[in-house]
């Protein structure tokens, strides 16, 4: 769904923590703030306008 | 950046984005040559290009780099670059929307970051800069270039409002001092700064790439017949027939990250 390399390097644009792919939910999702990025033609949506807040995310 | 110039960037670039792939000044250039040059990138590299609507300075750096990450704030102008990486069989690019002063990458993750004729539409260029400098590593290299302004606030002024008259999402353009200053404020060095270059445009297809209706079309035409020699002869303004000709200068900037 996500190049495996640029999910690496990617951070939230938000609170710059680092992110994890929800596969189910084709969203990339804040580690620490909980925004939830949307993925669109294979391209991340690295926007913070454009997240969604999610639920504060579970410790991993 | 400010909520007011993201929309109209987007508006703007959202638009455009088929234009810009055909439009020649942003497709070729000895600018774009000069910073790769600069940049020296190479096969270990992984390059960050911010703001690269269709992709045009990407694709220069991923001849030579490992992996060249393509930013835009537009989806449209990322689709067009992803189509034309494809066209180039370039396979080393990897794309994700993002705004310029707030970018979605780890701290220190790029060799080299570049931009290319984007910042004067940035409503934060410290902030941009600041954040070049978080997602490049210890001594990486910042390589920028951007359409610029004279140091003289007359003939300026006489050229930031023609570029808002033609393009609602144009910011500013920053004098070469004003390069100097704001990159070492965010912590670079600048190694090498050029102002040779020029981007050589005509107004049909200025007016034509940004989309202009017919009165701004004429309002454009009256300032250009009516700009004092000064401005005549900083922007080698010149007529031929109904066509007009003009440049900006272009400031083209190396930097290491300190």
């Amino acid at each position: 769904m996500i190049d495996k390399e640029l999910l690496e390097i990617l951070a939230c644009p938000s609170c710059k923590a680092d992110v994890v792919l929800d596969e189910p939910s084709a969203r990339i999702v804040c580690t620490a703030c909980g925004l939830r990025y949307p993925i669109r033609d294979g391209i991340p949506v690295m926007l913070i306008d454009e997240a969604e807040q999610g639920p504060p995310p579970r410790k991993l | 950046m400010e909520r007011e110039i993201v929309e109209k960037v987007k508006a703007q670039f959202g638009r455009q984005a088929e234009r810009y792939a055909e439009s020649r000044p942003h497709a070729t250039g000895t600018s774009l040559d000069l910073m790769v040059e600069w940049a020296t990138p190479t096969a270990t590299d992984r390059v960050l290009d911010v703001a690269t609507g269709t992709g045009f300075t990407a694709f220069a750096f991923a001849s030579f780099a490992r992996r060249v990450v393509a930013t835009d704030l537009t989806a449209n102008m990322l689709i067009q670059a992803h189509r034309l990486a494809g066209e180039r069989t370039l396979k080393n690019l990897l794309y994700s929307l993002a705004e310029a002063e707030a970018l979605p990458f780890r701290d220190g993750v790029f060799d080299i970051s570049t931009c290319r004729i984007a910042p004067h539409h940035f409503g934060g260029v410290p902030r941009f800069l600041a954040e070049m400098h978080r997602v490049l590593r210890s001594g990486g290299t910042l390589v920028l270039c951007d359409s610029s302004t004279p140091e003289d606030p007359d003939t300026s002024a006489w050229q930031q409002e023609t570029e808002r008259i033609r393009d609602p999402s144009h910011v500013r353009n920053y004098s070469p001092s004003e390069w100097r200053r704001m990159t070492e404020e965010a912590g670079f060095h600048v190694e090498r700064m050029s102002t040779e270059h020029r981007s050589n445009l005509s107004l049909s297809n200025w007016v034509r790439t940004a989309g202009n209706d017919p009165t701004t079309v004429r309002l454009l035409r009256e300032r250009y017949l009516k700009a004092s020699p000064e401005v005549r002869n900083a922007f080698q303004i010149r007529f031929e027939g109904e066509e007009i000709h003009f440049s900006w200068m272009l400031a083209i900037l190396l930097a290491r990250r300190t």
